[in-house]
């Protein structure tokens, strides 16, 4: 009977048609001929030249991009599992009715969110040059050290010194998300359970968790999305270089380099469809392990 | 509806027939990854005030890719383009490269006026000319002239020159002035200016038939690195880092290797207040570094117009002198540069005649035939070689074993031993 009131008329082709027009020319028509030229040996000045899968066979083995994925995981790791853990108790402690000035740290600690990664790789890297950076200047003059420490010669280090440029810069936005995950459950869940007898920290694992699941697994997702495109932040602090000894160089970096400052765009565009199917199978298995466990539960 | 759309269309196709630029007859575009050529397309105006000149300054972050797509398709493709020294080999071969050897060009009388190392970049791999050079980037050793007075007992170029003449004495020099200053000043600021010389002497470049060589000019690099740190000659600071721009206000360094345009674009804009400060002196060997080419494009409607102004920029010896007096810039012309000689000197270089300088020492630096790879295969050798100078490899041997590794990993189709 619903059915029956609509009007089936064409026109509404029309006025969806613009986002499909936009997305086959700008969207699908780039990610097709992006495989195709994975296909390819190409420097974008000469014809593509048709050499089927020998690029795909050629990264599974190439050491560069291997411990390029492996920078780019181990960063990824090391900076999600204490932003989603302290965002997500940030959020809890900014929604308790009764904080005062709740609002201001909810923008303070957004604020991060909103400088160009950019910036803060650069920031980052002027506060970590051995000879006139801040850092040393400051732990010279307390007495800490005797002699500057040259930060950027320690593979771990910087490793670690991008993932806590991450980490500041998402914490904030992580804590929104989960403050409007949190502002959605009703509040009746926990006076139940506190009127049951239950403390604070059973109502937060045993009730505020698993009802935020959804709003986790969404977190992890786009994080893990996000975070296998890391680029900006390992560039600038190392000049583009991704030392040392390669321990910063992320995969899109090794994409870049590749494509962009080498003009071997076949295998850049290789790298990229390579990420891409990383990027899908580890979205899949985040969610069916997720939903493997809602079921348990 | 069907009407209406069609209309829609039709309109849009004349909006955007009528928006794309049309070039007349007496119109040239340019594309250059640097602004500089903004003085030479002022003077080429003035000249020929009926040619109109669009000159677009194009990011160097996306001036290679930009380039190589508006090459490839022809599409708004420019009718001059400019091209770095770092990425000239990759391009030099190319048909979109208009070749200027023969008529009505002739560049090829026209290029016995430039050094012989800026000849080795004109031409591609069959010896045809391709693109132009307007800039000498030949090097030298600036060096501190109030350090040098301290702890040579001259300011002199010529004698400092004299000291310098083997990399034995300046890592000799070096040691003295370290340990008399109290570990205050080194010699140089880091490898590279090691590296920079060495790289002028190889024979050979790094691709040779699809095959990697290591010149023994390149493996030098490492023994050399190796005694300037046993000399604690270098001050272990990286190029362009702030600490690098802060050592040239302190005086914390003697000697900076350099190409011309390290004058002005490196020490008087990072020290402005050392003029007066600075010597040039002539370091264990002649060297060259970097450097801007401009090509016509082959495909051009305008390819006599665009050939006008590669000539006016990279032969015209009045314009030459005028750019050299006005913008303190050394040339690529040699008649151009001995006529101006006389008249430049540099109050940064405390009076010196900086152009006698160069004159001479284009004369001694080497021609080099490089590869397509060589601009790749040399950023992969000095990144390795930051990390072999901070102590990151225990032997050469590791060292050249992990180059070996990275240059077959970023190009498979090269053999190498």
């Amino acid at each position: 009977m619903f059915i029956n009131r609509i009007n089936k008329g064409n026109c509404g082709y029309f006025f969806i048609a613009p986002f499909f027009i936009v997305f086959l020319l700008f969207g699908l028509y780039p990610i097709l001929y992006s495989f195709y030229l994975s296909l390819t040996n190409w420097d974008g000045l000469n014809d593509p030249e048709f050499i089927g899968l020998a690029n795909y066979t050629r990264a599974i083995i190439d050491p560069l991009f291997l411990q390029s994925l492996f920078n780019t995981f181990f960063i990824w790791i090391v900076s999600v599992v204490p932003q989603l853990t302290v965002s997500l108790v940030l959020a809890v402690i900014l929604t308790n009715t009764f904080l005062i000035g709740k609002d201001f740290f909810r923008a303070v600690y957004f604020f991060p969110n909103i400088v160009t990664a950019a910036s803060l790789g650069l920031l980052v890297s002027l506060m970590f040059d051995w000879q006139t950076g801040s850092v040393n200047q400051l732990l010279m003059s307390i007495g800490f050290l005797d002699q500057a420490i040259d930060w950027k010669n320690n593979a771990l280090f910087m490793q670690m010194l991008v993932s806590a440029i991450l980490f500041f810069q998402y914490f904030g936005y992580s804590m929104l998300i989960y403050i409007a995950g949190l502002q959605g459950i009703s509040p009746e869940y926990a006076e139940a359970a506190k009127v049951d007898g239950a403390s604070k920290i059973q109502i937060f694992f045993k009730i505020t968790v698993p009802l935020l699941k959804p709003i986790i697994i969404f977190q992890v997702i786009t994080s893990l999305i996000g975070g296998v495109q890391i680029f900006d932040q390992p560039y600038m602090l190392t000049e583009g270089s991704g030392s040392p000894n390669h321990a910063t160089l992320t995969s899109v970096m090794y994409l870049y380099r590749t494509a962009f400052e080498q003009g071997r765009f076949g295998y850049g565009a290789t790298i990229a469809f390579c990420l891409f199917v990383v990027i899908v199978s580890l979205s899949v298995i985040s969610y069916l392990v997720s939903r493997n466990r809602s079921k348990i539960a | 509806m069907r009407k209406k759309v069609g209309t829609l269309a039709a309109v849009l196709s004349i909006c955007l027939i009528g928006c794309s630029p049309e070039e007349d007859d007496n119109e040239i575009t340019i594309w250059s990854f640097t602004d500089e050529g903004e003085y030479a397309v002022a003077a080429f105006s003035e000249k020929y005030p009926d040619v109109k000149v669009n000159f677009q300054f194009i990011p160097s972050s996306q001036y290679e890719t930009k380039l190589r797509s508006a090459l490839s398709t022809g599409i708004r493709a420019p009718d001059v383009f400019a091209l770095e020294a770092q990425y000239v080999r990759k391009f030099i071969d190319h048909p979109s490269l208009e070749s200027l050897s023969e008529a009505p060009y002739d560049a090829e009388a026209l290029i016995d006026s430039h050094y012989e190392y800026i000849q080795g970049m004109e031409r591609d791999s069959n010896g045809d000319v391709r693109t132009v050079g307007y800039q000498g980037t030949t090097g030298g050793f600036y060096f501190r002239r109030d350090l040098a007075e301290e702890y040579l007992g001259t300011d002199d170029p010529k004698e400092v020159s004299e000291m310098i003449e083997t990399w034995d004495e300046v890592f000799s020099i070096s040691k003295r002035v370290y340990e008399e200053s109290g570990g205050t000043v080194h010699g140089l600021p880091n490898w590279n200016s090691i590296g920079q010389v060495q790289d002028a002497l190889v024979n050979q470049a790094w691709v040779v038939d699809d095959k990697l060589i290591i010149d023994q000019a390149k493996r030098d690099v490492l023994d050399l690195v190796d005694q300037a740190i046993e000399a604690d000659a270098l001050a272990m600071l990286d190029d362009w880092s702030p600490g690098w721009t802060a050592s040239m206000q302190q005086g914390s360094v003697l000697f900076y290797p350099g190409p011309s345009w390290y004058l002005q674009y490196v020490l008087q804009a990072n020290a402005p207040d050392t003029s007066g400060l600075w010597g040039l002196a002539s370091g264990p060997a002649a060297f060259s570094g970097g450097g801007t080419f401009y090509s016509v494009y082959s495909g051009s409607d305008n390819k006599d117009l665009a050939w006008e102004f590669v000539k006016f920029y990279g032969f015209d010896v009045d314009f030459l002198q005028n750019l050299a007096v006005d913008e303190q810039y050394y040339t690529s012309h040699r008649g151009a540069n001995e006529g101006v000689a006389d008249e430049i000197t540099s109050d940064f270089l405390a009076g010196q005649n900086y152009f006698e300088f160069f004159n001479e020492e284009s004369e001694n630096v080497q021609a080099v035939v490089r590869s397509s790879f060589d601009g790749d295969i040399n950023d992969i050798f000095n990144e390795l070689m930051d990390s072999y100078a901070r102590g990151n490899f225990h032997s050469q041997e590791e060292f050249w074993q992990r180059f070996k590794r990275d240059v077959q990993t970023y190009f498979p189709e090269l053999t190498i031993e």
